[in-house]
């Protein structure tokens, strides 16, 4: 049986549209609280110190906190991308090895994703 | 081959450049080959998901916020031994979840640690410190430790002087953020 280039090309779009809609909206709406939720710490943290309602006990800490906070939120994105990447992939390779046991007829090694 | 063959080839390939080429039979080997090949590339990049990680996360961030509440008007260390359980058994669930995120085979991939490298060379070269080591645990895992180290930081100034309102406020706020970089992570690794 011969691969129809058109359905696979298809198929493939779909995998990856679908799981970039997915991610990507996740990514995009978790940078967003993040960027927000680091400003207001900022802001708060300025106005505390400002007022004196953060004290000596809390001042050097919360300052320590908002970098690690920073670095942490970097990392976390990366990570995010990471796995998206990964799940991109893993769809191409899936839509790919069936759609070569189907055109072959030969019982390939089930694909496992990664 | 004359002038017309090559313009009719050329018409011919701009028309369908696969079928003008390659034979069915020539189509279905190169795609074997590109199978074996993505297959024979295959790398494994993030840790695996698992569901309890994420039920056990959603326990602990209950108790962290049943926590935070409790001091949300501020605190005085004169009734800081209501609070003192609570604040140990916030801590010990937390300290019991990063172990099981970091027990998790955290895989290893050399390109991926390639291009951190080269990443961290281009930030240091600009004089910013290291974004991300090669040999991090995962995100989910350093947020946990850091709101263990939020609580803490609450224990130990409750404890001490109290706390006042505006500072439960900000501890809260890096704590929520902190559990939402967690749970974000360990959610988008379900396939």
């Amino acid at each position: 049986m011969e691969i129809d280039i058109k359905q696979l090309m298809d198929d493939i779009t779909t995998a990856v549209s679908e799981i970039l809609n997915k991610d990507v909206t996740t990514i995009r709406g978790f940078s967003g609280r993040q960027l927000n939720g680091i400003a207001n710490q900022t802001a708060l943290i300025a106005s505390g110190i400002d007022s004196g309602l953060i004290t000596d006990a809390t001042r050097d800490f919360f300052l320590d906190q908002l970098v690690e906070l920073a670095h942490n939120f970097a990392n976390t994105l990366i990570g995010l991308m990471v796995a998206t990447i990964e799940k991109l992939w893993n769809a191409i390779v899936s839509v790919i090895w069936s759609a070569i046991t189907k055109a072959t007829g030969i019982t390939l090694k089930s694909f496992s994703p990664l | 081959m004359n002038k017309m063959n090559i313009q009719f080839a050329c018409k011919q390939w701009e028309l369908n450049k696969w079928t003008c080429i390659i034979t069915p039979g020539t189509r279905q080997f190169i795609l074997l080959i590109v199978v074996f090949l993505v297959n024979g590339c295959s790398v494994s990049l993030s840790p695996k998901y698992e569901q309890a990680i994420i039920d056990n996360l959603s326990v602990a961030a209950n108790q962290v916020f049943e926590l935070t509440a409790s001091v949300s008007q501020g605190s005085t260390k004169a009734d800081f031994s209501k609070r003192e359980e609570s604040y140990h058994q916030v801590i010990g669930k937390l300290e019991a979840l990063e172990l099981q995120i970091n027990a998790r085979p955290l895989p290893r991939n050399k390109q991926i640690d390639k291009i951190i490298d080269k990443a961290n060379e281009k930030l240091q070269e600009r004089g910013i410190a290291t974004l991300i080591n090669v040999n991090d645990i995962s995100p989910s895992a350093t947020a946990l430790k850091q709101v263990r180290t939020n609580i803490s930081k609450m224990k130990e100034v409750d404890k001490l002087q109290g706390m006042t309102s505006e500072e439960s406020k900000i501890f809260k706020g890096f704590i929520t953020l902190y559990l939402d970089q967690a749970l974000t992570y360990e959610k988008i690794l379900n396939h």
